[in-house]
């Protein structure tokens, strides 16, 4: 495990199949509902579907299909975020709460999303929205 | 000084007059004795010194008074309006143009004392006793002459804000309504209906607003193409049929970028050195939603053995691989960044990117350009794009777990089959004594081994092919709304986007034209 850096930074942290993920609070949006999304033919494997809200189109993420989990996420609450104007929402079990962290570690075992915080003990792996965009190869 | 807050209408106005300048002197050019156009410019130049005496621009202000003089003492024949004059001319509006940009960004003029005193110069030198001096009697063009304030200009950015709005608006009308009907409400539904018809008239006032006549953009074009054959020392017209044609300002802006990069590559690499009748033919068509824009030029033709060996240099394509390309494969590789660098590099061109970046530009506009050209046959850049749907009629359907939309104005008919059919083998329908291609969706959803069977089809209007889509069910007409096409459908060229239902359901709009 490798220390990166001190810088003192802040996440919204969520919960999928058990473990910890975080994503950098400037780049995300609010909790949704993503639930009967609109299935879009021959897109990305990891693309569950577009669904419409304030005002926007959503593409929903299968957090899931991203994270390799052998369980299907059943639940509709997903966390929103931004690239540009676009909206993305990668489906999440639970939304918890903010947390602030100064060091990023680096778990070498995972092939990707490897950055994790340490909060209270817990390892909260960092989804970084560019990160998740480029295996959507967008 | 006035206030900051006249300063954007100034620069808008500023850059209105500069076009109708350029303009003027394009056609005085043409017609340098022209009383009635030297009247004209003299009057414009008036009128943009006394707003920069407004605003307190002083040095722009005694530019102006320069210029003036030397039109006024051409309006007397005290000066012959002559080549180097024009090019002086020309020149300014290039100094007038910077002065405009640096007022917008900065607040501040830029260092005009070299181009008053190249203007001084330019009337000291050419001026020739008056042959009726005194006699002349000319409009005095009266001084305060204030940009007007009946008029603002607003971002396309603020639009498309507002259009956002008023698109999310009408969904809420389109669901309240669809529930008003269910509940019967014969009031509440007038209340709807009323709201939906002062929606859609507030709508349409504000695509007129986006709206703007080619014409207006494309004015500045012919002032591009002959400083741009001025520099490469040619001789270029520039034709320009835009058929009374309009377009959203956005799209607008994006296509002029597309054709200036063109109308540069026509008179540096059509064009031929020495040739005299060199002309660019711009014309824009509309063809039922899509627009096609033609810029043909009667220069030199691109000669596919040279764009050939230039790829081979250039390591965009490799010598075996080269001896396998078509004549139209050849032509595409011009569109190849890095293809001409080196060649012929002027200001104007030949640094290897231009036709590339016009490429990738027509793609933003999900639009295609392709080129006809053969050596010693002028050269025609072709490029068709579809125009953006907004609040549309469409006939939406159900195939499985997707929703897709056709248009109804791709629709002709809609015929119920007597009983269900298994087209999964068919290529055409016969109806009515003509026979129709089935168009299938087989090239968008993964094939199934079942047998689909299906109850509809829908007659696709086209005027050269007799097409049909066989449907199964939940199909029903419906008042769409086009969104912007998220990122993942945008290299799709089966789906023109994506719309929101009276439901406020996502819905797939189909491109039939791509499903053939």
């Amino acid at each position: 495990m490798t220390k990166m850096n001190k810088r003192a930074t802040k996440y919204i942290s969520f919960s999928i199949d058990g473990t910890y993920y975080a994503m950098p609070v400037n780049a995300v949006g609010p909790f949704i509902k993503g639930d009967n999304s609109l299935p879009v033919p021959k897109a990305n494997e990891l693309i569950k579907g577009l669904i419409y809200q304030n005002g926007k189109i959503i593409t929903i993420i299968d957090s899931a299909k991203l994270l390799n989990l052998p369980k299907q996420n059943k639940f509709a609450t997903c966390l929103s975020f931004y690239r540009g104007e676009e909206v993305f929402a990668l489906n999440v079990d639970e939304g918890s709460e903010t947390v602030k962290s100064t060091n990023i570690f680096i778990d070498r075992n995972k092939k990707k999303f490897k950055k994790y915080i340490k909060i209270n003990k817990n390892k909260f792996y960092i989804l970084d929205p560019e990160e998740i965009l480029k295996e959507l190869a967008l | 000084m006035i206030s900051e807050k006249y300063k954007d209408l100034y620069i808008s106005t500023s850059r209105e007059q500069l076009k109708k300048l350029s303009d003027l002197f394009l056609y005085l050019e043409k017609k340098p004795n022209s009383e009635n156009l030297i009247e004209n410019i003299f009057r414009l130049i008036h009128s943009m010194k006394g707003a920069a005496a407004t605003m307190a621009y002083k040095q722009t202000v005694i530019m102006f008074h320069a210029i003036e003089s030397i039109i006024d003492a051409a309006y007397n024949n005290a000066l012959e309006i002559n080549k180097k004059t024009i090019d002086s001319f020309f020149s300014t509006l290039k100094v007038i143009e910077a002065n405009i940009n640096s007022i917008a960004k900065t607040n501040k003029e830029i260092d005009l004392k070299k181009p008053i005193e190249l203007l001084n110069g330019l009337l000291k030198s050419k001026l020739k006793p008056s042959k009726n001096a005194g006699d002349i009697k000319r409009v005095k063009h009266v001084l305060g002459n204030l940009p007007s304030v009946a008029e603002i200009s607003v971002s396309t950015d603020k639009l498309d804000k507002l259009q956002n709005y008023l698109d999310d608006l009408l969904i809420n009308i389109m669901q309240a309504r669809a529930l008003v009907e269910k509940s019967n409400q014969t009031e509440l539904l007038s209340n709807c209906i009323n709201s939906d018809k002062m929606l859609s008239d507030l709508r349409r006032e504000l695509e007129k607003i986006r709206i703007v006549p080619l014409k207006q953009i494309f004015s500045s074009l012919p002032y591009l193409v002959r400083e741009v054959a001025r520099e490469e020392n040619k001789s270029v017209d520039l034709i320009i049929e835009d058929n009374d044609l309009s377009l959203d300002k956005a799209i607008l802006d994006e296509l002029v970028d597309i054709l200036i990069q063109l109308l540069k590559n026509a008179v540096a690499h059509g064009i031929k050195l020495g040739q005299k009748n060199g002309q660019i033919h711009l014309e824009t068509i509309l063809n039922n939603d899509q627009m096609r824009v033609i810029v043909e030029d009667n220069g030199q033709g691109i000669d596919a053995e040279t764009v050939l060996s230039l790829a081979v240099k250039n390591k965009i394509v490799s010598p075996s691989a080269s001896k396998k390309l078509t004549i139209s494969e050849i032509r595409n590789l011009i569109f190849m960044p890095g293809i001409s660098k080196g060649q012929n590099l002027s200001t104007s061109s030949g640094r290897g990117v231009g036709l590339s970046l016009v490429k990738s530009r027509v793609g933003e506009l999900e639009g295609q350009i392709k080129v006809l050209s053969d050596k010693g046959k002028g050269t025609k850049f072709i490029i068709d794009f579809p125009l953006p749907l907004s609040v549309f009629r469409a006939l939406v359907f159900k195939i499985r777990d997707y929703h897709f939309a056709i248009p109804l104005s791709y629709i002709e008919q809609i015929v119920k089959l007597e009983k269900l059919k298994d087209f999964s083998n068919s290529k055409t329908f016969r109806y009515k004594q003509k026979t129709y291609q089935l168009l299938n969706l087989d090239k968008i959803l993964a094939k199934q081994n079942l047998a689909e069977l299906y109850k509809y089809l829908v007659i696709i209007s086209d005027k050269k092919r007799n097409l049909a889509l066989p449907i199964f069910s939940n199909i029903n007409e419906s008042e769409l709304v086009m969104k912007k096409t998220p990122s993942i459908l945008k290299k799709s060229k089966y789906f023109k986007g994506v719309a929101i239902s009276s439901k406020g359901q996502p819905v797939l709009v189909l491109d039939i034209n791509n499903l053939v």
